[in-house]
């Protein structure tokens, strides 16, 4: 029998021994939380040697998953082999790195102290550890920040310390829950390359991860959906789904009206805006003249990611109109040409650390405009203080006329916000919450029960509104506060992060409801990382690095991109945010 | 295999220990508190009698009656307020701005100059009863002393039977000190629950739980991983307080210390394990607070015999005390600051202060969950 | 500008309620809320008592006449003495004390009785354990009554009544506590610990949990102003306060058979002062910190010392004058005074306004200070 002790071996982890067929095998995997059901029936097999991606939305159930697969839970029904044992047996242990979301770093330790006590945890020696933190360091390059608090480091390091950290145990399998998220996305390509050596070199990976496009570079996916299987396999197996049933529209100046037509039409299954065309999903069994027409207006063929197969696979949007898509009269009254929204030199100091600096720009009746950039950017910052939570160290933001930092409850009566973090009373129910902000914000009884009862029902509420807050699915849960925060037809809307960690079917929905809102004359200001989503926008905004670095309609920053940067050819959202960050970089050395 | 079983504990225990120098509400915890405590004990809280109020109220205004007002007011026991009448008397009664009215009627120069019995009436707040006897004794040992010197003009005649009573340990009978070692119990208790009570919470919230649980460390390894930290910090101020209590209430210190290190070690291994019982099984930490609350200190302040004496207890609540390990540290914490080492008193103690710590660190074992699912 | 009023109440009342509703939010909540705090006031109050009951004599007799068995003898005749235990000797006198099992012995010299006999003062000793003066103070006040009893059989009390001076009578009597019950003083003091106790965690985890969940940010954009939030937050406490108070109230007059002399609706409205006043440090306590963590150490720093100072567990005159000064700022002290006021003294009014007026005081500067903190940390 082997031995459970370590064998402190080389760090490119060649994984010794088992015959590379199979890592993981998944037998009727089942879990059960208290009645709800997390994972169902899983039936798996992951290939040994390789990166598999684990692709699903928030609650899902990834990290359940990769919880079974590191032994901190056991499973309710079926099992769970790692290299053909349980994953609960403490022989796996030694076989096993995983990292957890938010990476589950000792911020208030060292880099070197973290790697110390995970070097201790394995039960390395020294000796055996030390030419172990050196090649660990260098293929993270994290070298030269050995006694930096891992609170100081960026995402990205964080990310690289995290992985590093789990790789101390020499492990033949590698469990990372959610890399991606709040990495800017250099750190991101620099991840990816990571990894890919780590797999190169034989190691198994699984990459849990809520972005679609991220998970179509794995050689494998599993894609889940309310704890069950999606699909599994080679991602361009299913992109091939989707073949011949996607067409790029020219959208033009009247994109967002045609794009809400289009979404109503039976027989559509996607349609979002992609640049300044409209990019449209047709069913399988759409009629046949809708394919004629999306020709006819000029709609060409395309070929499809792997977004538009999983927006088949779960079946296509909603196609029911927004409420919000009804003119009301508060967001009608501000005349349509001065600025609602209007920001200063706005600049926030914490110490010696400049979180905002000079930020300027104006958000206009009817528009969404996009503020983009990392974690860490400043994008919150900023949202605070046009909200009021924070106060600028100098410069000022006016909303709707009134200077925010001087603003009674009434100035703030014409605002709604809707925070990064879910932020609604967990412990009360649904209906309690709605009472609470409709109250709070001081709708009369009737409004609030017309407008609550049609804003539930569009938003499929109504069967959750006795139940407690904190049960409901993280898509409602996103839901439900989009609707307290907009219950008082606000004039200006602030949204972070509306949409980080939904599905993109529900990602969808969204993004219909804000289009709504802003054409019926609301401005509405909106922060993300997800570069498709910043197309919805009429105009964004780069922050990085506490700094506004452009300002300009999606097409504008890529025309920037195209002229200043090494001659890509059609760039991207995500490459001209990149090159901005390169270009802001050489400028700007720290 | 030995040897790598204590390594990964002694990783443990170095990033615990580099956690806590860098966290400033330890040191606060284990530094600041116990001496800001130990200071509102020491003086917040006494049993002997500080000078007390007393309205006079003389209706006779006599000569004698004069004159034993004076001897009342000359007392360095009592601050002597006139009043004017029965009425203004009884008001400062009420309100407590006085804690006794002494009453001399109006017919007592006369009584003494007939030779009668001359009427005297002492009037006492018995709303707080220890304070209430001291006045009774104080007042009526003043007059017995008057009647003797001003009226029978001779020396204090002395009673058929005296008992002279001697306190050992304590000769001047000053609750400070018997009051202070219980102090540092109290203090003890609430420091180790202190520390403790969120140390699991705060792994758990940061998502580092998982983390050392994703790999080859045992519940016991992680158990020893926090208590020996934890243990150094709480003998830190466990010897901050002791020499505070000798420097700065006069305190003497009879024993020896190393009985004080056996004694304590003992006992902080109970109230760390009580804190980390809280830790482990509360979700919330509104909970571990009021856990902590009313497990914690106010069981140490009111049933450790800190100011209560246990044997006036009812028979079951005695029992109930038997279970807290600050009565039994209390006990020894007195006998060794005023008496010595005295180990027929120490041994039972130990006995049971280690079993409730093996009881409790059990617990806390038991309920540190190595998976997540439960 | 009534229309504003009355939009502000409304917010108030939408806060207040959600307040209630996270705190009975489930079945553990709602029994951490009440239980412990019932359970509390029956233990401790059972428990404080100033009283000295069984305690252990042991007796070196050296003389055995009848004189010293006469004082043993209404010695176990008495309530508060449990066991007379007689020693074989001078060495065994040091281990009985030393080991606690006595707290205090009497020696009696072998010429005691003969001594009395003889018409002569006699002596003996009794030795204390000074590790509980105070309980054998106590015990050592009834032993002086036995003995004083015992003395007056004596010859030579006998002889001295004829001719003396002028005899005293001085009389002594309690007022509002004739027969000085301790729990008759302790139990409206633990009404006061126990009801700020659950004032200052229940208010001062309230805030910083909001700022943990980020749902204090959602409240500060909301046209409520950060007072209206603050003065909403202290809602909860309040109902709270009340409904323990009046339990314990039943429970100390029913239960113990404390009497209450004052107003009850006196009683009432100090109580919604105080837990204003509980809510407001509570309050303030949170608005400095970020985390649970820190209001929770806040709380405890800032509450065991306003316990200790208050008056509540040793009276507040014995206490060096420079902290009898400083626990002024004390709520809790005040109530305390109101309390006994109320319960066993029939304090007057203006006594009672005066202290209820300086709790009021307090309550308004903590709730102002924590309302500043809030707008100010924004």
């Amino acid at each position: 029998m082997k031995t459970a002790a370590v064998s402190p071996a080389d760090p490119s982890l060649v994984p010794e021994g088992f015959d590379g067929l199979e890592a993981v095998r998944l037998e009727n995997l089942g879990m059960t939380f208290g009645g709800a059901k997390a994972l169902d029936d899983l039936e798996a097999v992951i290939p040994a040697g390789r990166l598999t991606g684990l692709v699903g939305p928030d609650a899902s159930g990834k990290t359940t998953l990769l919880r079974i697969l590191a032994g901190l839970m056991l499973p309710t029904e079926g099992r769970a082999l790692v290299f053909g044992r349980p994953a609960s047996d403490d022989h796996c242990r030694n076989s096993v790195g995983y990292m957890p979301q938010r990476f589950g770093l000792y911020e208030d330790l060292t880099v070197m102290a973290n790697l110390r006590l995970h070097a201790g945890l394995r039960g390395l020696t020294e000796e055996a550890a030390k030419p172990l933190f050196e090649k660990l360091l260098a293929f993270t390059s994290l070298a030269p920040f050995t006694g930096r608090l891992a609170s100081r480091l960026s995402g990205g390091m964080k990310q690289k310390l995290g992985i590093a950290c789990a790789l101390l145990g020499s492990p033949q399998i590698l469990l990372l829950d959610e890399p991606g998220v709040g990495v800017d996305p250099r750190s991101r390509r620099e991840l990816w390359r990571m990894v890919g050596e780590l797999s190169g070199n034989g190691m198994t990976v699984i990459w849990a991860t809520a972005y679609l496009d991220e998970a179509a570079l794995c050689p494998d996916i599993i894609v889940l959906d309310a704890g069950g299987i999606l699909w599994r396999g080679a991602p361009g197996d299913m992109i091939r789904q989707a073949e011949g049933r996607v067409f790029l529209l020219p959208g033009g100046e009247s994109g967002k009206k045609k794009l809400a037509r289009w979404i109503t039409r039976p027989g559509v299954e996607d349609a979002l805006i992609q640049g300044s065309r409209i990019r449209l999903l047709l069913a399988r069994d759409a009629p046949a003249p809708l394919r004629g027409e999306a020709l006819a207006v000029g709609g060409l063929a395309t070929p499809p990611r792997l977004e538009d197969a999983y927006m088949s696979a779960v079946g296509g949007i909603n196609q029911a109109p927004s409420p919000y898509g009804k003119e009301s009269p508060a967001m009608h009254e501000a005349d349509r040409v001065s600025p609602r929204i209007e920001v200063r030199n706005l600049t926030r100091k914490f110490g010696a650390f400049t979180a905002a600096d000079n930020i300027s720009f104006m958000v206009h009746p009817g528009e969404i405009f996009g503020l983009l950039g990392p974690n860490g950017a400043g994008k919150s910052t900023t949202f605070r203080m046009l909200c009021g939570l924070l106060k600028p160290t100098s410069g000022f933001c006016v909303v709707d006329g009134v200077d925010m930092l001087a603003a009674g409850g009434a100035a703030r009566s014409r605002l709604g916000y809707m925070p990064q973090k879910f932020s609604l009373y967990p412990d009360i129910s649904v209906r309690d919450n709605i009472i609470l902000f409709a109250e709070l914000y001081g709708l009369d009884k009737k409004r609030r029960e017309s407008r609550a009862a049609m804003l539930t029902e569009v938003f499929g509420l109504g069967d959750y509104l006795r139940g407690r807050t904190s049960s409901l699915p993280l898509g409602q849960k996103q839901r439900l506060a989009l609707l307290c925060a907009t219950l008082h037809e606000p004039a200006a809307i602030f949204l972070d992060e509306p949409t980080s960690g939904v599905d993109a079917r529900s990602r969808r929905d969204f993004w219909k409801h804000i289009t709504a809102m802003a054409a019926a004359g609301a401005s509405v200001l909106v922060t993300t990382h997800f570069m498709e989503e910043a197309e919805y926008c009429d105009r964004l905004a780069l922050i990085y690095r506490g700094a506004l670095i452009s300002v300009g309609t999606p097409d504008d920053l890529k025309a920037s991109c195209k002229t200043s940067g090494a001659g890509i050819a059609g760039p991207t959202l995500e490459e001209a945010f990149i090159a901005g960050i390169e270009r802001y970089d050489t400028e700007h050395p720290l | 295999m030995r040897k790598l079983w204590i390594d990964r504990v002694l990783a443990l225990m170095r990033k615990e220990f580099q956690q806590i120098v860098r966290d400033p509400s330890s040191w606060l915890v284990a530094g600041v508190l116990p001496l800001i405590f130990l200071l509102f004990f020491g003086y917040g809280i006494t049993l002997d009698a500080g000078v007390l109020r007393l309205a006079v109220l003389n209706q006779s205004g006599g000569r004698h009656s004069l004159a034993l007002a004076a001897d009342f007011a000359h007392s360095p026991s009592f601050t002597v307020i006139p009043a004017s009448g029965m009425d203004e008397a009884a008001r400062m009664m009420r309100d407590s701005e006085v804690q006794g009215v002494l009453v001399i009627h109006e017919d007592f120069d006369q009584s003494l100059a007939r030779g009668d019995k001359a009427r005297l009436q002492i009037l006492v707040d018995g709303t707080e009863p220890n304070t209430a006897r001291f006045i009774g004794g104080y007042s009526q040992g003043l007059v017995s002393r008057w009647q003797a010197t001003a009226l029978s003009s001779g020396a204090v005649a002395r009673a058929p039977i005296n008992v002279q009573s001697r306190h050992w340990y304590n000769p001047m009978a000053k609750s400070a000190l018997f009051l202070v070692p219980g102090a540092i119990t109290v203090v003890m208790t609430l420091i180790g629950t202190l520390l403790t009570s969120l140390v699991f919470a705060r792994e758990w919230e940061r998502g580092t739980m998982e983390v050392l649980f994703a790999t080859p460390v045992s519940r016991a390894q992680l158990l020893l991983g926090k208590l020996v930290p934890y243990f150094c910090m709480g003998m830190f101020s466990m010897s901050l307080c002791a020499v505070s209590a000798v420097a700065l209430f006069d305190v003497p210190f009879r024993g020896s210390v190393w009985a004080l290190v056996l004694l304590s070690s003992v006992f902080m291994l109970s109230a760390l394990g009580q804190g980390l019982l809280i830790s482990v099984t509360m979700r919330s930490q509104l909970a571990a607070a009021e856990a902590g609350l009313f497990s914690g200190f106010l069981p140490a302040l009111l049933l450790s015999g800190f100011v209560f004496d246990i044997n006036s207890m009812p028979l079951a609540l005695r029992a109930v005390t038997l279970l807290l390990p600050a009565r039994h540290f209390n006990t020894c914490l007195r006998t060794l600051f005023l008496a010595g080492d005295i180990w027929a008193v120490f041994l039972p103690c130990l006995l049971i202060m280690a079993l409730l710590a093996a009881v409790l660190l059990l617990l806390v074992y038991k309920n540190l969950a190595r998976r997540l699912d439960t | 500008m009534n229309s504003r009023v009355k939009s502000a109440v409304r917010r108030m009342f939408a806060i207040a309620r959600k307040e209630m509703l996270v705190l009975f939010r489930n079945r553990a909540a709602r029994i951490l809320i009440t239980v412990p705090p019932l359970a509390q006031i029956v233990i401790f109050g059972w428990a404080a008592t100033m009283e000295v009951r069984n305690v252990d004599v042991a007796v070196l007799n050296h003389d055995n006449g009848r004189w010293s068995r006469e004082i043993i003898h209404r010695l176990q005749g008495s309530s508060t003495f449990r066991s007379i235990r007689p020693l074989p000797g001078e060495y065994a006198l040091r281990p009985v004390i030393e080991r606690q099992e006595a707290l205090l012995a009497l020696v009696f010299d072998a010429e005691f009785s003969r001594r009395i006999e003889a018409g002569l003062e006699a002596d003996f000793q009794v030795i204390l354990d000074g590790r509980r003066s105070n309980a054998a103070q106590i015990a050592a006040y009834y032993l002086d009554t036995v003995v004083d009893d015992v003395s007056r059989g004596t010859p030579r009390a006998a002889a001295s009544k004829t001719g003396g001076p002028p005899a005293l009578d001085a009389r002594l009597r309690c007022w509002f506590n004739p027969n000085l019950e301790f729990q008759w003083y302790f139990l409206p003091n633990l009404i006061g610990i126990l009801s700020f106790m659950i004032g200052l965690v229940v208010t001062g985890l309230t805030v910083a949990r909001e700022r943990e969940t980020g749902t204090f940010d959602q409240l500060l954009v909301s046209p409520a102003e950060p007072a209206e939030i603050a003065l909403a937050k202290l809602v909860p406490g309040c109902l709270i306060s009340l409904a323990h108070g009046s339990i314990f109230l039943l429970i100390a007059v029913f239960g113990f058979g404390v009497p209450f002399n004052g107003a009850v609706f006196l009683l009432y409205l100090s109580m919604l002062v105080f837990a204003l006043a509980c809510g407001g440090v509570g309050l303030m306590i949170s608005s400095f910190s970020s985390t649970q963590q820190q209001a929770f150490l806040g709380a405890f720093t800032v509450g065991v010392p306003c316990i200790l100072i208050s008056g509540a567990v040793t009276p507040i005159l014995n206490m060096p004058v420079f902290l009898q000064q400083v626990s002024q700022l004390n709520p809790l002290r005040h109530f305390i005074v109101i309390c006994q006021g109320l319960f066993l003294k029939d304090i007057t009014s203006a006594a009672m306004l005066t202290s209820l007026g300086k709790i009021l005081l307090t309550s308004v500067v903590t709730v102002a200070v924590a309302v500043w903190v809030f707008t100010r940390k924004a």
